[in-house]
């Protein structure tokens, strides 16, 4: 039985432990082009 | 009493008991052997990896009161409780290791502060910022410890009920004495080695639990279905099986004042002292295996106390009655009774007994340290030998003033428990975070904030909030009506998705909330007035370069 309230919840629980594992997995550097691309509009923008 | 365990429950509680005291032996002497120094005691040599780190961090937040206490609110608001979880793991753990952890350990290091007092002093080169957080943590940290034993011997008697009422002077004598030989043989470590021990004891606890529970209401189906019920029989469509559910705005205040109330606590931050020095691995891998760690523990908790009622309601309509007479609080204790084998059920109740007397370990060297270090150390200039003997007779004096308080449970005292944690978080938050991030900030703005927080959260509490007639009970007053009419003036009501009704009444905001954000606005405008207290350039230079340097694992 699909309910919401239950699966989107587990949901955004399993994602911050998915986001653990990609925030410690990531070198530096790959973080800090990450961050960059958010932070810096394309050229040209 | 909760309930009776019945013999063979009982033999098996003694057992899994005397066994953990035999582990407390063996890891208090393991733990001596590593600790020689005042700093050993107290934030274990700056030694500890990532497992210990991460486990030992989830611990401490989701101590195993939740598993009980977890339990009472998802009987009570049913499964909108599943939010309270994962935004406590998305805000209390995963945002505190990013945000805070490697800053707290680094700057934590270079100041060589063993306690949060010594840390913020440190930061606003302030002394008078140490005395008066310590003072806060030392009272409310002790009223909190009164509040661990008074729940823990409770439950601790119920496997002596054959002795009345004494079982539970001997359960509360038990507690306090166990606590005081293991701290002052291997403090900081030998916590550390028992916080281990209890993240198993809950997982495999709070899993058995779930399992059995979910299996006997008949899957996930008849876990709904059963909910659906209660909801056409006594409450609304929706009651127990939407968010925020039955809880309106208090399951909304609850998640913002579980995960946020973590950013200010002295026991929380104070694990970051303890990650290995100059390693970065510690923080990265210790916020996987803490995020993991409590997104099983704190999903599986939550829904317990909504199977035990789903359960009941449509197997046992007596025990039903009985647990919701109580409000839901003995849901868990009467689910195990009622699902796990008696064995299982003796087991479980050490295992909880046991798991928080670690807890009572943590809080103990925060309220001890904020007298010996913090006071004793800073006033005298004692050396650290000195003062690791005069934290060792604090952590003793401490125990025994709780076990006396929670043997004759003034009123009084009673009353404070029911806002020691908040009072506290709510002093030491906004200096921290702030400390950390903002360059303005001066000492001025960090000790009047977080007196101003302090004094709001006490006031709301005993002025607005639902436990206000009991607190003014206790002091043999009557809780004036015409602050329960301003408490239930609504401020607005809104229809959250295609259900619940959220309506917010100014009694119904916590006061951990209203605390921080007067501190929120009150810490820069203050710091805006008084910059003459704001420590020289150069040194916030230098202590925001100490916080980005980047650490090898070399």
């Amino acid at each position: 039985m699909f309910h919401w309230t239950i699966w989107a919840g587990i949901i955004v629980g399993l994602a911050t432990v998915v986001l653990s594992i990609i925030y410690t997995v990531l070198k530096d550097e790959q973080k800090e082009k990450i961050k960059n691309w958010f932070l810096q509009p394309e050229e040209g923008a | 009493m909760l309930f009776q365990l019945d013999l063979t429950g009982m033999v098996a509680f003694w057992i899994m008991f005397i066994g953990y005291l035999v582990f407390l032996a063996v890891a208090g002497l393991y733990a001596k052997k590593k600790t020689k120094t005042l700093e050993d005691f107290m934030v274990a040599g700056r030694k500890i990896g990532p497992i210990l780190l991460g486990l030992s961090f989830g611990v401490t937040y989701f101590s195993a009161v939740m598993i009980v206490g977890g339990g009472q609110f998802s009987w009570l608001w049913g499964i909108g409780v599943v939010w309270v979880a994962s935004i406590d793991v998305l805000v209390g753990v995963f945002l505190v290791f990013i945000l805070f952890g490697a800053r707290t350990k680094r700057l934590g290091a270079h100041f060589e502060s063993m306690t949060m007092s010594q840390f913020l002093s440190k930061r606003y080169q302030d002394p008078k910022l140490q005395t008066f957080t310590s003072v806060v943590i030392l009272v409310f940290e002790t009223i909190y410890l009164v509040s661990i034993y008074m729940g823990l011997s409770l439950l601790l008697s119920v496997t002596m009920a054959d002795l009345g009422d004494i079982a539970y002077l001997i359960a509360v004598i038990i507690c306090g004495a166990i606590t005081v030989i293991y701290l002052n043989v291997g403090g900081a470590h030998g916590a550390i080695f028992t916080d281990a021990a209890e993240s198993i004891i809950m997982l495999v606890g709070v899993l058995l639990i779930f399992g059995f529970g979910i299996a006997a209401v008949g899957g996930l189906t008849g876990f709904l279905t059963g909910l659906g019920q209660i909801e056409s029989a006594e409450l609304t469509t929706g009651a127990l099986t939407t968010f925020t559910g039955a809880g309106g705005f208090g399951v909304i205040g609850y998640i913002l004042v579980t995960s946020f109330g973590v950013w200010g606590m002295p026991q929380m931050i104070t694990r970051f002292y303890t990650a290995e020095k100059g390693k970065s691995r510690t923080i990265k891998w210790g916020l996987v295996i803490s995020c993991v760690w409590a997104f099983i523990v704190a999903i599986f908790a939550w829904f317990n106390g909504a199977i035990a009622r789903s359960l009941f309601f449509q197997t046992d309509p007596a025990t039903y009655a009985t647990v919701a007479a109580g409000k839901g609080a003995s849901a868990v204790p009467y689910l195990m009774i009622a699902v796990l084998p008696p064995i299982l059920v003796g087991l479980f109740m050490a295992a909880i007994v046991a798991a928080s007397l670690t807890t009572g370990e943590k809080v103990i060297m925060m309220a001890a340290s904020g007298f010996s270090i913090d006071v004793y150390q800073k006033k005298t200039g004692a050396s650290d030998d000195k003062t690791l003997k005069i934290t060792r007779i604090t952590t003793t004096i401490i125990v025994v003033v709780a076990v006396i308080l929670a043997l004759t449970k003034p009123a009084a005292v009673l009353a404070l428990c029911m806002f020691a944690w908040a009072a506290m978080a709510a002093t030491t938050l906004i200096p921290y975070v702030f400390g950390l991030f903002w360059k303005g900030g001066t000492a001025k703005a960090a000790l009047w904030s977080g007196a101003i927080a302090l004094i709001m959260a006490i006031l709301w509490f005993i002025l607005f909030r639902s436990g206000a007639p009991d607190f003014w009970a206790a002091f043999g007053l009557v809780y004036p009506s015409i602050l329960g009419d301003i408490a239930s003036i609504q401020i607005f009501e809104y229809t959250l998705g295609d259900l619940s009704t959220v309506t917010i009444t100014l009694g119904s905001i916590h006061e951990f909330i209203i605390s921080q954000v007067a501190a929120l606005i009150a810490f820069p405008l203050i710091s805006h007035f008084t910059k003459g207290s704001k420590p020289s350039g150069e040194f916030i230079s230098e202590i925001f370069k100490i916080m980005k340097t980047k650490e090898t694992d070399r």
